[in-house]
């Protein structure tokens, strides 16, 4: 039973797909689950909802143990009624779980996945007919569908009056039956699809049911950044994906929608609109009710009270080492495998385990066989690249493993390991150092799982801390690497490039890596960066200074002659009001002159055509720009580069605690 | 994602941003000095992350480091030291 798609109305409808689709529903109607402390107060309560709801007593397990209290047969809207009723004393369990999901948890089956098959297998099998559709034109104003191209088994374009054009495009839809479709920007053009369908008479087919489920459009915070999500017309039975938006897409592809389907046991439809974040958390609701835990409506384990000194000292991230800025030649990066995650199982870091560190705990049980599968898929990937789409959203699920640990409405999370998870972290880093200068190795760099060292013998130092932590670790090693300064002079953490042995080159924090970063300097940045990836040494690297230094002069001398388009800057906005008069606060005013609706998380893509009187142009519709200012952005990113060649300044020593010197220029 | 409260480093940052700003009321000859303090003071502060809770206790650990390093230093490197 391969489930393609699944969803709740009144019952579970599964969508398997054994040849052909088909749907099969299935009558479920499970309760929620009520604990109180003290039952008595409520003694009428409970006999309204043994009456109106068949309640019946239980016993239920929580991570923390087990609790007598009551089922109930009811909705969400029952359960916060008997919060209010009760006062919030009430704790309630598996009132927000997905019924589809946990269905599907209940009788151990999953999406995308045979049953003979693991979830936790790297291999994927699917056959699913593709079929892929893009619209030409821009989603935020078009309206009109007159050009489209399509690919199934050929490729075709659609092109012509909008009734014909969707016309065809239905009919080709309906006739290739396809399991999967895939288009650009699909979530904006989907309710003006839908709207354009009507109006001239027609079906939409996306749907195997005709029916569409509505997806709300929201804006929230993720990682420090506010992001947006469209709404979201979904069609039944069938996975529709927006490549453009979709992050799970875009890191994982298709194989990666559904590796992260076979783990949330959510339909391939929603993990595509997901979050990392939202997998992982929905990876743990699937586990806990595959192994009989249910899932709490609210946190009740509230962090006790503490001084903030207590605070201070016990959270503060995790460690870093400055490095000072300059080139330096041959050079290893030694990087931790999923190390918050591995921390976790190794530690047994848990809610329940804080106070009880002699039980199994839930966190790591369910996080292991996930770490022991990144491990294999990290490893696969070496040989067969196919598997690096399902190594990404493994990466991403795990990285926000921990952060969700400290999240506050975090089903199964808690602020104390989170504090715990960084504290070891600090410790690992901390005695790795120790390692790696006692064994003659000087540490250039360091920030929370990486060290950056130089000298030799690098298999013996990665032997070595591997034995003494009982973590995997990878290197990377640098023929040379620049790590850039702040502002202050000071090494920047986050901002190098190197050359890898491989002859590729390695960017962080740089212009050609940062997504706001206009094509025209980005291309510049890339083509310096290409010829100094020929130069193996930090000798060759200064030969090349002239012939980076023509690229600049050749950018900086076509500056004025650029394609508007070239110098778009793409931002994710976070705010629509700014109290100061700024670039991005223009751009969105521009925005909304033009009737574009714009929302925090949304992004833009704007010229700037007079910085001094804050002139914008969209992209689209850009034809001239500031080249002063653009100036000022070609030169910031030419610093980045041009760094690598001040070796007139005097040269620095890196002295390792043997005294030995290690060669580095700067 | 955890709480957030000011770091060592950042508390460390502004610390020297006083120290900068204090520089300046200085005679003339002592500006310089105050501007090495300042370079000092920043100069172990992500090392003193990871044993100090104050970022006053950050900075001074950070400047006391340098100083000791260069009253060990033989005469003639003194000079060349860049801080």
């Amino acid at each position: 039973m391969w489930i393609l798609d699944s969803a709740y109305r009144g019952g579970v409808d599964l969508w398997v797909r054994d040849g052909a689709v088909t749907k099969i529903r299935h009558d479920y109607d499970p309760p929620f689950y009520l604990y109180l402390p003290d039952p008595h107060p409520h003694h009428d309560m409970i006999g309204t909802l043994e009456s109106e709801y068949h309640a019946g007593e239980c016993t239920f397990t929580t991570i923390f143990g087990e609790l007598s209290g009551y089922r109930v047969f009811a909705g969400r809207s029952v359960a916060e009624a008997i919060e209010q009723q009760t006062n919030y004393e009430a704790q309630l369990f598996n009132v927000d779980v997905r019924i589809d999901q946990r269905f599907m948890a209940e009788h151990g089956i999953f999406p995308c996945g045979a049953e003979h098959e693991s979830r936790f297998s790297p291999d994927i099998s699917y056959n699913l007919r593709r079929f892929e559709i893009s619209i030409r034109g821009n989603p935020s104003l078009s309206a009109a569908f007159t050009d489209i191209d399509v690919t199934h088994e050929r490729c075709e374009r659609l092109h012509g009056r909008e009734r014909n054009v969707l016309a065809d495009l239905f009919s080709l839809v309906t006739a290739c039956d396809p399991d999967v479709i895939l288009m650009p920007d699909a979530d904006t053009w989907m309710p003006k699809l839908q709207k354009q369908a009507r109006a001239h008479g027609l079906e939409m087919p996306f749907s195997r049911t005709g029916k569409y489920r509505r997806m709300d459009a929201r804006s929230y915070w993720s990682y420090g950044r506010v992001e947006h999500k469209e709404s979201a017309l979904i069609p039944d039975g069938r996975i529709l994906i927006d490549t453009e938006k979709s992050f799970v897409y875009r890191e994982g592809g298709l194989a990666g929608v559904l590796m992260a389907a076979r783990l949330s046991g959510l339909p391939p439809n929603l993990t595509s609109r997901f979050t990392p974040g939202t997998l992982i958390s929905s990876y743990e609701v699937y586990e806990a009710v595959r192994r009989g835990i249910v899932v709490p409506f609210r946190k009740s384990d509230a962090e006790k009270v503490r001084r903030f000194a207590e605070l201070r000292a016990a959270d503060r991230g995790g460690m870093m080492f400055q490095p000072a800025p300059g080139i330096y030649g041959d050079v290893d990066e030694i990087d931790f495998t999923s190390l918050y995650p591995s921390i976790i199982v190794q530690a047994n870091l848990s809610p329940e385990t804080i106070e009880h560190p002699e039980r199994q705990g839930f966190l790591p049980a369910v996080l292991d066989p996930l770490l022991g599968l990144r491990i294999r898929t990290k490893q696969l990937k070496k040989s067969d690249p196919r598997y690096a789409g399902i190594d990404s959203i493994l990466k991403w699920m795990l990285v926000t493993c921990f952060g969700y640990t400290g999240y506050k409405n975090a089903k199964f999370g808690r602020i104390e390991v989170h504090e715990g998870i960084t504290g070891r972290s600090r410790d690992i880093l901390m005695r790795t150092k120790d390692i790696a200068e006692a064994m003659g190795f000087c540490v250039l760099h360091g920030i929370v799982d990486c060290l950056w060292v130089q000298g030799s013998p690098i298999e013996a130092l990665k032997a070595h801390i591997e034995q003494t932590t009982r973590l995997l670790t990878e290197i990377e090693h640098f023929d040379w690497i620049v790590f850039l300064p702040q502002n202050d002079g000071s090494g920047a953490y986050n901002r190098y490039y190197g050359r890898l042995s491989d002859g590729s080159v390695k960017v962080r924090g740089i212009a050609a890596r940062r997504h706001d970063t206009p094509e025209y300097i980005r291309a510049m940045q890339r083509d310096m960066l290409t010829v100094m990836a020929s130069t193996a040494t930090i000798a060759d690297v200064g030969k090349a200074k002239d012939l980076v230094k023509a690229i600049y002069r050749h950018a900086v001398q076509n500056l004025p002659y650029a394609h508007a388009q070239d110098l778009a800057i793409n931002r994710r906005i976070s705010r629509l009001t700014y109290t100061h008069r700024c670039i991005e606060g223009a751009a969105v005013k521009e925005y909304q002159k033009r009737g574009v609706a714009v929302a925090p998380g949304a992004k833009i893509s704007y010229v700037v055509r007079d910085a001094r009187k804050y002139a914008i142009d969209p992209a689209w519709s850009a034809g001239s720009f500031d080249v002063r200012y653009y100036r000022e952005l070609l030169d910031k990113a030419w610093g980045e580069i041009s760094y690598a060649f001040m070796s007139e300044k005097p040269s620095l020593n890196c002295v390792g605690r043997d005294n030995r010197s290690i060669n580095t220029i700067h | 994602m955890g709480r957030s409260f000011t770091s060592i480093r950042q508390g460390v940052k502004s610390t020297a941003d006083h120290w900068a700003r204090s520089s300046r009321a200085l005679k003339k000859e002592d500006q310089p000095y105050g501007e090495k303090l300042v370079k000092l003071a920043k100069k172990h502060s992500s090392e003193a992350f990871y044993g100090c809770d104050d970022p006053l206790e950050a900075a001074v650990f950070s400047v006391l480091i340098e100083m000791i390093k260069k009253q060990e230093q033989p005469e003639q490197e003194k000079n060349d030291v860049d801080p």
